[in-house]
């Protein structure tokens, strides 16, 4: 549907979005993309643990295990206060961007 | 179901990551792949296509694992790269519009973050310059703070800088005080430019306590705009009727001193002088302007009889009122003080000898005048703490060429691919004031707690006698202008550094710095040397000083002054009285001797006057003094020829006088001086003195030279003693001589004495010891600020050749190992470095013996009796030589030990 550059350069922010009301799992993370996009973004295993963990390293998201009752043990992650910055940053970032582009767009079609 | 666990440990590829990583990695995988494969159960999959399913989430394991290794590899990394990493995350968001000012601003960011980074790399060399640094700042915030508290700060009240006091010169005296009449013409006459309120000091003694107040019009608080922290203050209405309003507000320090801190004084009725007076209020802590210290209560003026000295109503002709004024907005202190001028010459034309010579408006807007003394004492001060900055910034300059040199290879392939010089300057600029930033916040750490211990000290050592510390000491605040002072000083010391590295990497050539030509540039190995000859220079100076004011203050303690003053004590009290508490004082058998005269010796230095003698016809300016006849047995001082005052002439102040031996010899040389006479001039510009007779008097003695001025002054250069005695009224002190060292007997005494004759009158007694002490008290506390500061100093100068010394050990280890190959023994390379460093010490050490002689001689024309020998200069010449040779020591045993096989591999 989209390009993998433009996946791949969207993919920390949306993960970073999606942890910042409340801790998530990886598969949650994973299929709550897929659900909110409409299908139209999927991460696949290969792409999406990858980067959980170099979130994880970069001190921007943090795994926790944690067993629920009657539920098998997940490891859970959620937003540092550090990522909860990168995160403001890269949304005014893309904000801009958005903007830029429009307009842009809207000039050349006039 | 399978176990996925073992199923990704099989097909993962063992990578690089860690293990306990790397199971933490399995665990989560298989959990994921967990979830797929329930979630496809969930979906109505069956078991195997379920599983199928989940098998396919990853097929090719081999270049996973490479993702998985290269997204894993950030963790590997130090912390400071982590750290550094994040200042290079926080990418400066520019509003467009702004992109002239936005790109200076992103690229000063930019410079910020790139500084950090190599600080975070060499975090030894930063905190050894943060350390370095912060020390210097925060010695000199620490002198500025209390320099703060004193003179910059301004009182707690409104507008303060539009409050002042009057005053004005005569041709008879200085600081003039108005009669209760002239200041009530000058109310509405000033009306239009200011607001002005009248004060008279008020003594009373309680208990063998001596309390200072103030007695004010009633409009006094209302025009300082002050308020109470208990009660009320004075209002109009409590000094409105002669005779009325014993009311009374009382300070902060004498609330807590003598009354416990009582919240209930308000309302209850206290002794105060003749009369009981109702507690109305409680000033806040040091609510007392300049020259008000020792000030513990206030009450309305029309109290004044309940007080001795004088009543405004009852001796109108007295000027003994203080005029406070608060100028109106908009109107200057030198508009006021031209319409005061006028207002001046008009209540009082010539030949008035009240009429104005000079104008003073003194500003209350501090605690002490920022006049002319001050800004000299603070220049001296603030110059000594700001030489202690300067060798923290030699310091660190040395570190900083160092580092130069070792960063050398950066800076030629930034200036290589294009950098502007201006471009480098700028970014080691940056790279100075990042460490200037921590500097700063030691520094203040170090002024927060030089504050919070220096009362205490100051306590522990304040001399008895001197007036009570808590009336004198302010609180140390760290304010606005103490930040701005650590900041201007941080920033300052950030430029310094900075100076010799930028002028040394951006001066360097490409083309031979590339090859690493500059390395050996023996300029900055001169200015490295200079460097630290500079801070031995500074911390010779610095030791020769403290140890001089040492020995000064033990040289002090017994003055060479002539005269037997141990078992003398200064009296005073008021003039109405005071003849006979002399006389009462003779009859009590503690007392050996009581004189008066015009000041005390050891207090002040002489007066001067203008005289033309006869005969020789020789005009000098002498010193003076008025003494009554048992001055001169009182301090045993010998009459060489002739004789003493007469009581006759004494009590009449005839036309007589008595002149030291040099007074003689200088203005009747080779004459016999008794039977001549001096003609008295005032000296032009200055207010004569009243209490000089005028025109001719007759000498008929001559003295033995001795010290009447202040301790300082030592042997009188000059001394016409005049003839006075107790009942005269000018402004005299008492001197009573005791029989024993009994202080408190004489206490006593001198209590009963004044008892029999005015009972409750104040006075205040103070031994000529005590005044000994004061003043050696103050050279011991100059001392001990000139030790730390040589201490600090030593420890630079130590660290700085410890530095250089390692620094070019160093860099000729090379050298060393050829010169070893080639025969050279290692005491031979180890000679020669000590010479070289012998000789910058040398030159280190005669700037500052050069420096502390000259201070020496400004010491000792400003105070004759300082003999500074040669003891400070060879002690402190000698601790600083052998300090610095220590610091070559440690690093030279390296040099001695270097493997000529091992040097020559050396780069």
């Amino acid at each position: 549907m989209f390009s993998a550059e433009l996946k791949k350069g969207s993919s920390e922010m949306l993960i970073l979005s999606l942890l910042e009301a409340r801790a998530r799992h990886g598969y949650e993370i994973g299929k709550l993309i897929e659900a909110r996009s409409g299908g139209r973004l999927t991460f696949a295993l290969p792409t999406l643990y990858p980067t959980l963990l170099r979130l994880e390293n970069r001190g921007w998201i943090k795994g926790r295990w944690v067993e629920k009752s009657g539920e098998r043990r997940r490891c859970f992650y959620r937003l540092t206060p550090d990522g909860r910055r990168v995160l403001a940053q890269q949304r005014e970032t893309w904000k801009d961007f958005i903007g830029a582009v429009k307009a842009v767009m809207g000039t050349s079609r006039a | 179901m399978r176990d996925w666990e073992v199923y990704v440990r099989t097909h993962l590829p063992p990578s690089a990551l860690e293990q306990a990583r790397e199971s933490r990695i399995v665990r989560e995988l298989a959990s994921q792949i967990e979830e797929c494969y329930r979630d496809a159960l969930a979906r109505g999959l069956s078991d195997s296509e379920a599983d199928a399913f989940a098998s396919a989430q990853i097929t090719d394991w081999t270049s996973f694992a490479d993702t998985l290794a290269e997204a894993g590899r950030s963790h590997q990394r130090s912390r400071i790269d982590r750290w550094s990493e994040r200042f290079d995350d926080r990418e400066p968001h520019v509003r467009p519009g702004f992109s002239g000012l936005g790109g200076v601003w992103q690229d000063s960011l930019r410079d910020v973050r790139y500084a950090v980074r190599t600080l975070l790399r060499a975090p030894v060399f930063a905190a050894t310059v943060v350390m370095t640094m912060g020390l210097g700042i925060g010695l000199l915030g620490t002198a500025f703070t209390v320099f703060n508290a004193y003179l910059f700060k301004p009182v707690d009240l409104p507008n303060p800088h539009a409050l002042y006091s009057l005053s004005w010169d005569t041709d008879i005296g200085y600081r003039q005080r108005f009669r209760l009449a002239d200041y009530e013409v000058l109310q509405p006459e000033a009306r239009e430019l200011a607001d002005v309120a009248a004060a008279r000091d008020a003594r009373f003694r309680q208990e063998d306590v001596t309390s200072e107040g103030l007695l004010v019009t009633g409009n006094y608080f209302e025009l300082l705009g002050a308020r109470p922290m208990l009660g009320r203050l004075l209002r109009p209405e409590d000094s409105s009727i002669r005779g009325a309003g014993a009311v009374v507000v009382l300070s902060h320090q004498i609330w807590r001193s003598r009354y416990g801190a009582d919240p209930s004084i308000i309302g209850q009725r206290v002794s105060l002088g003749r009369q009981r007076f109702e507690v109305v209020g409680v000033t806040v802590p040091h609510a007392q302007l300049a020259g008000q210290e020792l000030v513990s209560f206030w009450a309305p003026l029309t109290m004044a009889s309940a007080f001795a000295g004088v009543d405004p109503w009852s001796e109108p002709n007295t000027a003994s009122l203080v005029v406070f004024a608060r100028l109106k907005p908009n109107v200057s202190p030198a508009s006021m003080q031209a319409w005061l001028e006028v207002w001046l010459e008009r209540r009082f034309p010539r030949p008035s000898d009240r009429a104005p010579m000079a104008v003073h408006l003194n500003s209350l807007a501090t605690r002490l005048p920022l006049d002319r003394d001050a800004v000299a004492v603070i220049t001296v001060i603030m110059s000594a703490f700001g030489l202690v900055l300067l060798v923290a910034a030699a310091n660190v300059t040395n570190l900083m060429l160092a580092r130069a040199l070792a960063r050398q290879p950066e800076i030629v392939v930034r200036l290589a691919l294009g950098a502007s010089r201006w471009r480098v300057a700028r970014q080691l600029l940056f790279e100075s004031l990042v460490l200037a930033v921590p500097a700063a916040a030691v520094g203040f750490a170090l002024v927060t707690l030089t504050a919070g211990v220096l009362p205490s000290v100051l306590l522990a050592t304040w001399p008895t006698g001197m007036p009570p510390l808590e009336n004198i000491l302010l609180p140390l605040d760290i304010d606005l202008r103490v930040m701005a002072c650590l900041a201007a000083a941080a920033v300052v010391c950030a430029v310094l550094v900075t100076l010799a590295p930028v002028v040394r990497l951006t001066g360097m050539r490409l083309a031979g710095a590339s090859r690493g030509q500059a390395s050996s540039d023996a300029r900055g190995s001169r200015l490295r040397s200079g460097l630290v000859a500079m801070q031995i220079a500074a911390c010779v100076l610095f030791l020769v000083g403290a140890m001089g004011l040492l020995d000064a203050s033990s040289h002090l303690t017994n003055p060479p002054l002539n005269l037997s003053y141990e078992r003398v004590s200064i009296l005073d009290i008021d003039p109405m009285v005071r003849s006979k508490v002399a006389a009462r004082l003779q009859s009590e058998p503690a007392v050996e001797r009581v004189a008066a005269a015009w000041a005390p010796p050891m207090g002040s230095p002489l007066r001067m006057v203008g005289v033309t003698a006869s005969v020789s016809d020789l005009s000098r300016r002498v010193g003076y003094v008025g003494v009554s006849p048992e001055y001169f047995p009182l301090f045993d001082i010998r009459i060489v020829r002739g004789r003493a005052f007469s009581p006759a002439e004494a009590a009449a102040g005839a036309a007589v006088a008595l002149v030291s031996e040099a007074t003689a010899a200088a203005m009747w040389p080779g004459l016999d001086p008794l039977g001549q006479t001096l003609d008295i001039a005032a000296i032009p510009g200055r207010p004569s003195d009243p209490r000089v007779p005028r025109g001719r008097v007759r000498v008929i003695g001559v003295a033995e030279d001795v010290g009447n001025g202040s301790i300082t002054d030592g042997i009188d250069v000059s001394c016409v003693y005049f003839a006075t005695d107790a009942q005269a009224l000018a402004d005299m002190t008492l001197l009573v001589r005791t029989r024993n060292d009994d202080v408190n007997s004489l206490r006593l005494a001198v209590a009963t004495a004044v008892n029999d004759v005015a009972r409750d009158t104040p006075f205040e007694l103070r031994s000529m010891q005590a005044s000994v002490a004061e003043v050696t008290w103050g050279f011991r506390a100059l001392s001990a600020i000139a030790s730390v500061l040589g201490v600090v100093g030593l420890l630079f100068a130590y660290s700085g050749t410890n530095a250089l010394v390692s620094f070019v050990v160093a860099q000729r280890t090379r050298e060393f190992g050829v010169r070893m190959v080639l025969g050279a023994s290692a005491w031979r390379i180890v000679r020669d470095m000590l010479f070289q460093m012998g000789r910058t010490a040398m030159i280190g050490l005669a700037a500052g013996l050069a420096a502390a002689a000259g201070l020496v001689r400004l010491l000792i024309a400003s105070a004759d009796i300082l003999e500074i020998g040669v003891r400070p200069f060879v002690v402190g010449a000698a601790v600083v030589f052998i300090a610095t040779l220590v610091a070559s020591l440690v690093p030279l045993r390296q040099a001695a030990r270097i493997d000529p096989a091992h040097a020559l591999r050396f780069e």
